[in-house]
């Protein structure tokens, strides 16, 4: 949608994230302090030190070939990165400016072991190891600049590995032997003499002590090689030689690394605790002490299972120097902390990964829900018998606006001193987004700053096919907003449910619930109980109901519910009963779709508060043309492999309920993307079509005809009609590669729908239906051009003004998300992948507003001018009159 | 301003009337001429004239809308078809005017006491009506009669639904 | 000529640089691995200085990725053979898309991309040369107010012309003199203008000329 260059961050804004970091250099040669990281979401980037913002940023791909294997800086030197997964990359970086400076691939022969290699950095060379367990390593060297090598790739017999080994550059340590005779053995790969360091494990365990053998490398970039021993004993490599440390290791999860601080090599450890929260210790290994100001354990600070990336010594002004010390949480996020414990910044790079998104509804202001209930015609009628009750209800109410009214008056010069509650603004712009990340984090983030106004992490929480409902909205005070998540828990694969306020953050109703079954489904039951609460459907794997609450079994009724296989492209459809005692769930129809060897790719149904705001089209000749709205659609998309043709691709529309199907469409050489979206009447999915290596969209729309089936008003029913509706089609060619779809969204419907797709390249677009609607006529002549049809051409136009985010691109877009707004024209629209951006969107434009560049100014001064004018001139013609009456 | 304009005439006109009155008394009347029976047949005649000049007027008056149906037809031709606003100018005078007028016969034929009231209210009105259905047809060539379906479609309550779906992809 | 030799000695360095270590790839059976390369010229007029950071180089859609050094270049390695759509993607500056072909023997062959004819070639210089095409025009034009707009809309000189003659023409009626000007005026000019019109008639006709004539006189008379 084309917006002006001054409404720029008005409404919209993006937040940039790179993802879990895997390693992290700090660099502070040049002069802008940084952390050089690289993170599993394949990213390479620089953060500020100070503040934590991203300043340069390389996304690699984000399949395999994209995973980054080393990450190597020098003080003064170039990043190094190794990328891929045989075949490698390894490309230097300028760390100020993050210009590639260099680049050459690594093809490893042996493709079944390569993903055992280790890689490191060591004078200049790249060293890559191949160890084969149980026979020998292959150590290879290359010219890091240039990949050069030196020819040969040295094979070292060592005869002890197994897959406990850890890498300690530059030396490849391993425990071998037998229980209870354990040796610990070490090797320097790069030296040309081979020398192996051998000693028996029992040396560095004091007698009694169970010695199982598991081998841990230090965290971060250590300045000596070591290793530590079954989470107890920490050793380093020096001279050949393995020096035990006199401190052990503070706690079993406890993270520790070594690095050469100003006073000497120091050792820390980083641990969590439930109750203690975050705990760090230093140790100074050359004095034997423990270094005080470092140490610190902080119950506030909550970062689960914390894990050091790396400690930096900064040399200051005072006597004593600063540490800065880099955590990583299970949570994704990454923080900063200062030595005594304070933190400087922290990342929540969850948010890179967010697999669920809810826009849900503030609460009324307290004036509001008092106006609300006043009229609210049930209520009134209990509470209130007669006129005159209700008349002083109303007297009071209006003196308490009145009273709020002065005060905001008169406050508005002072300083508020406590953040104004989160209370619905007019146009209900202002609204709270629940997102789930894949870690198993849930945050509130406010729509219109973006800022997180309360997060929890349920590490239990496995986050592969949650579901988010919305029970009850914040609409009906007193009750507050309920909002349930249901997953699977992390180990059993249990279900998994999690009940919260969204606007406050806090768990409500069932809390947390552990089931003791695996879930197949769930559905939110369409009927309020008498708390305005949806009740909970939970359909386990051996077709038993449950219901939460458990009082709300009588209230289920004409509920259907489905399920799909994706492997198998089955589909099952139950009908949800309560016989009195229990809800059962009985089997009703099953379908085998697309054919033998199908699996479905995506299935899309209707929004749950969807409306339809009209029965058909009117078309030229002023008849119109009814829809065939069916609320129970689902739209199905199958992949099936094919001799004849490379692959099929068939889209089914299902109805739910009776399991009818109602429309199909087959497309051969073709393969089919995960993105499909249905609303109302019109279907739309995407694939790759193979014959033409292009992709393309197929809209489907289904109209009854000029005739309706049944007379208005009367209730729809999935098993009544037997008729099949008529079904135009069409088929356009995207020329772009896209990642994500959905349709904008509004309360009432009357605006119109607008497809928002998010491209490879990180613009997202909007593209107005009528561009993919099947009815565009070939040819533009009378009555189809009326109608305002578009003449059909085959390809999609893009043009650069229908972008949302004009040049903020958002890197990989998984996923987008459109909610309504109280304004009819608008819709709230949310995109996320590795980054978040969020908008505003007025398909039809604003007709309900305003427009931003209404000239008040002009038209006052036109308005008063003219009614001077009118006076004035009534003035005059009167006392011209009049003299004319005197001659 | 009179005074000069007087002054004017006289200047250069021949003023063959003079000025006393009470000559004209003194003139015997002609033979055979009795005064009193012309003022009778003078005021008979302007009685029954002045009736049938009133009658014929009113007449003209029942008779203006009809004649006002080509002129209509043609300002119709010329409005055109489309929407805008010249058009729903001229529309809608054609119509506000014989409406009018419809509901004002009482006054404009408040004068008549004659036979032929009734006729010619009846055939006023009957020019009235075909003013009006003139101007309907214009609106129903306008597009502006609600007499197709498409018209009554936003006001078509919408369906409620029977039965609700819920599930998707399998979670186990 | 100096800035294509200036660009082909990188290349070629570059090339040399890479075969060298494309070489042992050669040697494994089955797929060959290849190489695209090409070089980004930045648009023209750009200050930006770090134009190379924002620049990206999808292929596919994003199956390879490539990255531009400082001057422009860029090689995508590991690349197998079959058809490549290769974009250069930067948030301002739009640029053409090629589609590269490479196949089982190591040819490479870059065409421009047409979605609708799929077999259309043509040929684009392959190592690929990419400038810029346009700048993204993401916003709309706000609509300025002109005063010529409330000049020239009909329907105010359709309203405020008549005012202003309704005003004004009273005024100048009003004055003697005007008023004898114009009927003067108005006298020559019909009288001017009809009988030459009429008498033009009449020779044209050839016949009638004078009664034509001697109607006119005796209208202006009954006048």
């Amino acid at each position: 949608m084309c917006i002006y260059e001054d409404q720029i961050g008005k409404f919209d804004w993006r937040q940039t994230y790179v993802g879990r970091i895997k390693f992290a250099q700090f660099d502070t040669v040049s002069t802008a302090k940084k952390i050089i990281v690289a993170t599993e979401e394949n990213v390479l980037a620089a953060l500020n030190l100070k503040t934590g913002q991203v300043m340069w940023r390389h996304v690699f791909e984000s399949a395999s070939s994209g995973d980054i294997q080393l990450l190597h800086f020098s003080d003064g030197d170039k990043v190094t990165t190794v990328t891929g997964s045989n075949p490698y990359l390894v490309r230097g970086w300028d760390p100020t400016t993050g210009v590639l400076l260099w680049e050459w691939p690594i093809s490893i022969i042996d493709t079944e072991r390569a993903h055992l290699s280790e890689w490191w950095v060591q004078n200049g060379m790249l060293v890559h190891l191949l160890p084969a367990f149980g026979s020998h390593l292959e150590v290879t060297m290359y010219n890091l600049m240039t990949g050069s090598n030196r020819g040969a790739t040295s094979k070292l017999p060592t005869v002890w590995t197994n897959d406990g080994c850890i890498l300690t550059p530059p030396y490849y340590t391993c425990i071998s032997g037998n229980m209870g005779n354990y040796m610990l053995l070490s090797l320097d790969v790069t030296s040309n003499a081979v020398q192996i360091i051998s000693k028996p494990l029992s040396n560095y365990f004091s007698e009694g002590e169970v010695i199982e053998g598991n081998l841990r490398p230090l965290d971060g970039k250590t300045s000596q090689p070591g290793f530590i021993i079954d989470d107890k004993a920490i050793l380093l490599i020096k001279n050949n030689e393995f020096e035990p440390l006199n401190v052990r290791l503070a706690d079993q999860s406890a993270s520790a690394t070594f690095i050469d601080a100003i006073s000497g090599p120091m050792l820390v450890q980083a641990w969590s605790d439930e109750n203690k929260g975050l705990s760090i210790t230093a140790y100074n290994i050359a004095t034997n002490t423990e270094i005080t100001d470092m140490q610190m354990s902080g119950p506030k600070i909550n970062i689960p299972e914390a894990e050091l990336l790396g400690v930096l010594c900064i040399n200051t002004a005072r006597e004593q120097p600063a540490y800065r010390i880099l955590l990583n949480g299970a949570d994704d996020a990454v923080h900063l902390l200062q030595q005594g414990g304070r933190v400087v910044w922290s990342r929540e790079e969850s948010l890179a990964n967010i697999v669920a998104a809810e826009f849900v509804d503030l609460p009324v202001s307290e004036t509001d829900a008092a106006l609300e209930s006043e009229f609210d015609q049930k209520e009134a009628i209990k509470v209130y018998s007669s006129v005159w009750a209700a008349f002083v209800r109303r007297l009071h109410t209006q003196y308490q606006q009145l009273h709020t009214l002065i005060q905001n008056l008169q406050g508005e010069g002072a300083v508020l001193d406590t953040p104004s509650p989160l209370v619905r603004d007019y146009f209900n712009l202002h609204k709270i987004i629940v997102l789930i990340t894949d870690v198993g984090k849930i945050y509130g983030m406010d729509n219109l700053s973006g800022e997180i106004l309360w997060q929890r992490y349920d590490g239990n929480l496995n986050t592969e096919s949650v579901v988010m409902f919305t029970r009850r909205s914040a609409r009906h005070p007193p009750h507050d907003a309920y909002v349930t998540i249901i997953g699977k828990h992390e180990e059993t694969g249990n279900g998994y449910v999690i009940s919260l306020n969204p606007i406050r953050g806090t768990l409500v109703g069932e809390r947390v619930l552990r089931l003791d079954v695996r879930l197949l489904q769930v559905a939110l039951l369409h009927t309020v109980d008498a708390e305005k609460l949806h009740a909970l459907i939970l359909l386990d794997e051996d077709e038993t109901v449950q219901v939460l609450p458990v009082s709300a079994a009588p209230l289920v009724r004409d509920l259907y519910m489905y399920v799909a296989d994706r492997e198998t492209g089955r589909m099952q459809g139950y009908a949800l009963k309560y016989d009195g005692r229990q809800v059962i769930a009985q089997r009703t129809w099953s379908l085998n779709l697309g054919g033998a060897g199908a699996r479905i790719v995506t299935i899309a149904g209707k929004s749950r508060t969807e409306r339809v705001h009209s029965a058909g089209k009117p078309l030229a000749d002023r008849s119109v043309l009814y829809k065939y709205s069916n609320p129970n659609l689902l739209l199905v998309v199958l992949e099936r492999p094919d001799p004849t043709h490379k692959d099929v691709v068939t889209a089914v529309a299902v109805d739910a309920a009776c399991g009818a199907v109602v429309a199909a469409s087959t497309h051969r050489r073709a393969r089919a993307l995960p993105l499909a979206v249905h609303s109302d009447n019109c279907l739309a999915y995407l694939y790759r079509s193979d014959k033409h290596r292009r992709l393309e969209i197929a809209t489907m729309e289904l109209y009854e005809g000029n005739e309706r089936w049944l007379p208005a008003g009367t209730q729809f029913s999935s098993f009544g009609c037997a008729r099949a509706p008529s079904v135009e089609r069409q088929a356009y060619i995207v020329p772009a590669s896209l990642t994500a779809l959905a349709f904008t969204s509004t309360e009432k419907a009357i605006t119109d729908t607008h497809l928002l797709m998010g491209l490879s390249t990180g613009m997202l677009m909007e593209l107005p239906w009528a561009y993919v609607d099947p009815r565009r006529p070939m040819t533009l002549s009378g009555e189809p051009r009326e109608e305002g049809l578009i003449p059909y051409a085959p390809e999609l136009p893009l043009p650069a003004e229908a972008s949302l985010n004009y040049n903020r691109t958002v890197q990989r877009v998984r996923a987008i998300y459109a909610a309504p707004s109280g304004l009819e024209s608008t819709s709230l629209v949310l995109a996320t992948g590795l980054d978040l951006f969020y908008t505003r969107v007025a398909p039809s434009k604003t007709f309900d507003l305003l427009k931003d560049d209404f000239d008040y100014h002009l038209i006052s001064i036109v308005l008063a001018a003219l009614i001077v004018a009118t006076y004035s001139t009534k003035y005059f013609a009167s006392r011209k009159m009049l003299k004319q009456a005197w001659k | 301003m009179s005074q000069i304009k007087s002054n004017k005439k006289l200047k250069w006109s021949l003023d063959f009337n003079s000025k006393s009155r009470s000559q004209t008394a003194e003139i015997p009347s002609p033979p055979g001429y009795s005064q009193s029976a012309n003022a009778n047949y003078t005021e008979s005649s302007k009685d029954s004239d002045s009736q049938l000049l009133l009658i014929k007027k009113l007449w003209d008056v029942a008779l203006a809308p009809l004649k006002q149906v080509p002129m209509n037809m043609f300002i119709m031709y010329m409005a055109g078809n489309s929407i805008s606003l010249f058009p729903i100018m001229m529309v809608g005078m054609l119509i506000i005017r014989p409406t009018k007028a419809l509901f004002s016969t009482q006054s404009t034929f408040q004068m008549v006491e004659g036979t032929q009231a009734v006729g010619q209210k009846f055939v006023y009105m009957i020019g009235n009506v075909v003013n009006i259905l003139l101007a309907l047809y214009k609106f129903q060539s306008m597009g502006l009669l609600p007499t197709h379906s498409s018209d009554w479609l936003a006001f078509e309550e919408p369906l409620t639904r029977m039965e609700h779906i819920g599930g998707g992809l399998s979670m186990l | 000529m100096c800035r294509m030799l200036s660009s082909i000695v990188p290349l070629l360095l570059l090339a040399a640089n890479v075969l060298c270590a494309v070489n042992p790839s050669d040697d494994e059976v089955g797929v060959g691995r290849y190489i695209i390369e090409g070089r980004v010229f930045p648009p023209e007029n750009s200050d930006a200085s770090n134009w190379q950071i924002d620049t990206r180089i999808h292929v596919n859609a994003g199956e390879y990725i490539g990255f531009v050094k400082n001057d422009g270049t860029f090689t995508l390695h590991n690349v197998p053979s079959g058809s490549y759509v290769v974009e250069i993607v930067h948030p301002d500056y739009m640029y053409e898309p090629v589609r590269v072909e490479i196949n089982s023997r190591g040819r490479i062959r870059a065409r421009r991309v047409n979605y609708i004819q799929t077999s259309q070639v043509i040929q684009v210089p392959y190592p690929l040369k990419m400038k810029a095409a346009t700048r993204f025009r993401y916003f709309q034009v706000r609509e300025q107010w002109r005063i010529t707009d409330f000049l020239f809309n009909p329907m105010v000189i359709m309203m405020v012309l008549p005012l202003f003659l309704i005003m004004i023409l009273p005024k100048m009626m009003n004055d003697p003199e005007t008023k004898e000007d114009l009927k003067q005026f108005g006298d020559i000019a019909k009288m001017t203008e009809f009988p030459e019109m009429s008498e033009y008639f009449a020779s044209f006709f050839s016949g009638g000329a004078k009664p034509g004539a001697a109607k006119a006189k005796q209208n202006k008379k009954r006048q």
